[in-house]
């Protein structure tokens, strides 16, 4: 498989008439955006905003995060979602690097999920460094939370696709290529490489808490090898609404930052054999047959090395033990990605569900640290979800009126997937 | 069916208490996201007494009161949003549900 | 800018005496002797305000008093950093560097100690206070001085240390940093450190537990010999071989093939719980009362002529793991069949 990723960065973001990239400075046909999100009859409003690094905005509460693309030559949009199905991982990709399209939507009062744009709080988002085209949609009345979080998913890819638009006839910047061959080409080729494989559990449990590919719900599947490209190619959506610092909101599934990472080693060190989606279910017994199925399937495929990321914090932290064991137990090296919850002062034991082979851990950060949020010039979103995002605790609200959250509450603070920079020291 | 008049911890308490004594535990105590530790509502699935308690249940249970203990340290309840945390509870219940019947009643006649 | 510095001793370091002037009443000088002498030169842009020596009995005896003296010296003297120790292996001036630390760092103060991994004030101080790891005798002054210098140094210039590096006793608390690579780097790095069988370091160590495989089944009870053993401090009244009530250094074992229950004969030396119940009838810890109806209604053989008891509450792993050994080796000669071990 072949795929390029055309990159046209982006260094600015005006709204306007008509989508296009001059200079690297996108401009956005707003009431083409609008009417894009309008086509579902279930959307009653939507307003459009922009968020630049450094501005003292704030958004909240954030339902996900896409990237702005343009599929070149093939079905535009997100396969088996907003198209019909096509195979992704094989074409071209334009992208608006540096772009990203934020939607807001409410379906819960207790949802948090919050990106500063500027302070503190931008330090531990990966989304205050880009430029965000805010899209805050609000459905019809008397739609439940599930009709509503389908209606919110899917007009935020609707809005990328439009926006994507822009990136037809930019100016390339710069061209990534990926390419893997059959496995049988690239045993040929790399010998002696060793066989890593790349894990990827996501959370599939039901109402806001889904990961779809191809459409397909993940709760149905048993664990599946499919190619790294086709995440990289529109093929992975999020409907993850809560676990806002360590669910991969779509943005990330385009970019899986693992998944570039071991890329980037394919062919010098490691032979990169594919991924495996590992569906985090809600019964024991499904979590025992997934995580016997994973460990058999990176067993089967001749994996010698597997990396695991852990999507969530709670349940899945069970997986992950498991997957883990299971590997090791078959002699298979693995090192796993995830947050902790090590208590407000870092003095609690870290994790709680524990193997000892689990003895190559990256800690993507603490979930309960308390930050400090500046009060904000302008928020974007909802006023009652930036309350309920203080008012959890006595003492979060100061006199100047920033607040204390836990990192919990910040949109990829602590990405299991490892797209952000955070981590834990021991003193 | 058994309700706890209480707290989710009240629930993972009850849930201890009766896996201890041989009641299969058949969904995971927690939910999968940090956020909803903070729900008031918890529906955990059991199954038949047993003569055992298999250690995998044991430990699950009980590693989970700590993590729930771990993250909710110092957090005040928001009952504004308990009608929320009641409906997200029931649609994962009712999902839950659904898996097990993938699981099982498929194959039963 | 300069830091400034004050020391903690107790009276031997301190230049007064020895077990003799362990009662030697808390003081201030400016001028500096002993571990201090040797920690300044290297210890950086710091300057010394003073030292405070301390009898150890005195500080053990008269806690609050000596607190109360420390915190007005550190009002009076306003270091930046607070010195104790090195401690060694000594359990008594141990506990009183700790004590110490702990006054100074709820003034705010940073507090640097040194100590052998057993010392029992470790654990009272490792929390918040920088301790150095020292070996365990005075001998090793020399190597221990250079250890606590480097830390002063480091924290008077808010230098980042770690435990490895810098040789001290992890404080366990796990601080939430932003670092320069991304999660997804680290992880593909330290797989490829395994791939390769080249070191690596996991971020988030395991807890390791001692797995002990339990042993078969007693087959007749009625037939068997059971032994009892506790770490809940159950010794005869008076104490008579003075069992430590924390961080215990011994064990011991009683005769009670002559008692039908301990009531009224035994009681608890523990620190570390609320003693009344346990006083009122130390069966309620150690239950030879329940055992003896056992043995009279013929469900167990015999109860063991000896009980063996240590303090569980502060006691080194170190230690625990040997008194097991030398108690089970006793116990294994003398053919018991089974052992009921009481924790508090």
């Amino acid at each position: 498989m072949r795929l390029e990723h055309n990159l046209i960065y982006i260094k600015d973001v005006v709204l306007g008439d008509v989508n296009k990239v001059e200079d690297g400075v996108l401009t956005v046909d707003v009431e083409g955006l609008k009417a894009a999100v309008m086509t579902d009859d279930k959307v009653k409003d939507v307003k459009v905003d922009l968020a630049k690094p450094g501005e003292r905005t704030r958004i909240v509460p954030v339902k996900d995060v896409i990237e702005p693309r343009f599929r070149v030559g093939r079905t535009n949009g997100f396969p088996g979602v907003t198209t019909k199905y096509e195979q992704a991982g094989d074409g071209v990709v334009n992208i608006l690097k540096g772009a990203a399209i934020v939607t807001i939507g409410d379906m819960v009062g207790f949802q948090e999920g919050v990106i500063d744009m500027w302070g503190e709080g931008a330090l531990w988002t990966p989304f205050s460094k880009t430029f965000n085209i805010v899209v805050d949609i609000t459905p019809i009345d008397g739609l439940d939370p599930h009709q509503h979080e389908v209606v919110v998913r899917l007009a935020g890819l609707r809005a990328s696709t439009f926006v994507g638009l822009a990136a037809e006839n930019a100016a390339i910047d710069e061209t990534k290529v990926y390419e893997i061959g059959t496995m049988a080409e690239e045993e040929a080729k790399y010998p002696d490489l060793p066989k890593v494989l790349y894990v990827q559990m996501n959370i599939a449990q039901g109402l806001l808490h889904d990961t779809f590919f191809y459409g397909v719900d993940l709760k149905e599947i048993i664990p599946t090898w499919f190619h790294p490209f086709e995440e990289l190619d529109n093929a992975v959506i999020s409907g993850n609404c809560v676990a806002a610092c360590d669910k991969i909101t779509t943005y990330q599934h385009q970019n899986n930052a693992l998944t570039y990472d071991l890329y980037e080693q394919h062919g010098k060190t490691i032979n990169f054999i594919g991924n495996i989606f590992s569906p985090e279910l809600t019964t024991l017994d499904g979590k025992f047959r997934n995580c016997d199925y994973c460990a058999k399937l990176c067993h089967q495929l001749g994996a010698n090395g597997v990396i695991v990321s852990e999507e969530g914090y709670g349940n899945p932290d069970s997986d992950l033990v498991m997957i883990c064991s299971r590997l090791e137990k078959r002699g298979i090296k693995t090192a796993l990605v995830t947050d902790e919850c090590s208590g407000w002062d870092g003095t609690s034991q870290p994790l709680t569900d524990t193997a000892p082979e689990a003895v190559a851990v990256v800690s993507s950060g603490n979930v309960s640290k308390v930050i400090d949020l500046e009060p904000a010039d302008k928020v974007l979103g909802n006023i009652k979800s930036a309350q309920t995002l203080a008012g959890g605790w006595d003492g979060c609200v100061a006199e100047d009126g920033s607040l204390k959250v836990e990192l919990n509450a910040v949109i990829g603070a602590t990405s299991e997937i490892g797209y952000h920079n955070a981590s834990v020291k021991l003193y | 069916m058994v309700f706890v008049e209480g707290t989710f911890r009240d629930v993972l308490i009850k849930v201890r208490d009766m896996v201890h004594t041989g009641y299969e535990l058949i969904s995971h105590p927690l939910f999968a996201s940090s956020r909803m530790m903070f729900s008031p509502y918890r529906t955990v699935v059991l199954g038949s007494k047993r003569d055992v308690s298999p250690q995998i249940e044991c430990q699950i249970i009980e590693d989970s009161i700590i993590s729930y203990d771990k993250l909710t340290a110092r957090r005040n309840p928001q009952p504004e949003h308990n009608g929320d945390y009641a409906k997200v509870d029931l649609s994962l219940y009712e999902a839950t549900l659904e898996e097990i019947s993938m699981l099982r009643s498929s194959h039963t006649v | 800018m300069t830091k400034k510095v004050l020391f903690y001793l107790n009276q031997f370091f301190g230049g007064i005496g020895g077990e003799d002037k362990a009662d030697y009443e808390p003081s201030f000088q400016t001028e500096l002797v002993g571990p201090p002498t040797g920690i300044m030169p290297k210890a950086g842009d710091v300057e010394s305000v003073g030292l405070i020596i301390c009898g150890d009995n005195f500080f053990g005896q008269n806690e609050d008093e000596t607190k109360a003296f420390i915190a007005k010296v550190i009002d009076e003297t306003q270091p930046d950093i607070f010195v104790a120790g090195p401690a060694f292996n000594a359990g008594r001036y141990g506990f009183a560097c700790a004590g110490a630390c702990k006054v100074a760092h709820e003034a705010g103060v940073t507090c640097v100690s040194g100590m052998y991994e057993e010392n029992p004030g470790l654990e009272h101080c490792q929390s918040f206070a920088w301790v150095a790891q020292t070996a365990n005798a005075a001998a090793q002054m020399r190597k221990a001085l250079p250890i606590m210098a480097n830390l002063i140094s480091k924290l008077a210039a808010g230098e980042e240390v770690t435990p490895e590096a810098d040789k001290y006793f992890a404080q366990g608390r796990r601080e939430c940093i932003l670092v320069d690579e991304l999660g997804s780097t680290r992880a593909v790095k330290m797989l490829l450190a395994r791939l390769n069988d080249e070191p690596f370091e996991t971020e988030l160590p395991m807890p390791s537990f001692d797995v002990v495989e339990p042993a078969a089944p007693i087959l007749d009870l009625s037939k068997a010999t059971i032994a009892l053993a506790t770490s809940g401090g159950i010794v005869p009244n008076g104490n008579p071989d003075r069992l430590q009530s924390a961080s215990a250094q011994q064990w011991n074992k009683y005769d009670i093939s002559e008692y039908d229950q301990l009531k009224g004969d035994f009681y608890t030396v523990h620190g570390g719980f609320d003693p009344v119940y346990c006083n009122e009838t130390a069966d309620r810890v150690l239950p030879l009362d329940a055992l003896r109806d056992m043995q009279k209604q013929g469900k167990i053989g015999k109860v063991y002529d000896f009980f063996y008891a240590t303090t569980g509450t502060g006691t080194a792993v170190a230690n625990a793991r040997k008194f097991g050994e030398e108690i089970g080796k006793e116990l294994k000669e003398a053919g018991v069949d089974g052992v009921l071990l009481t924790s508090t």
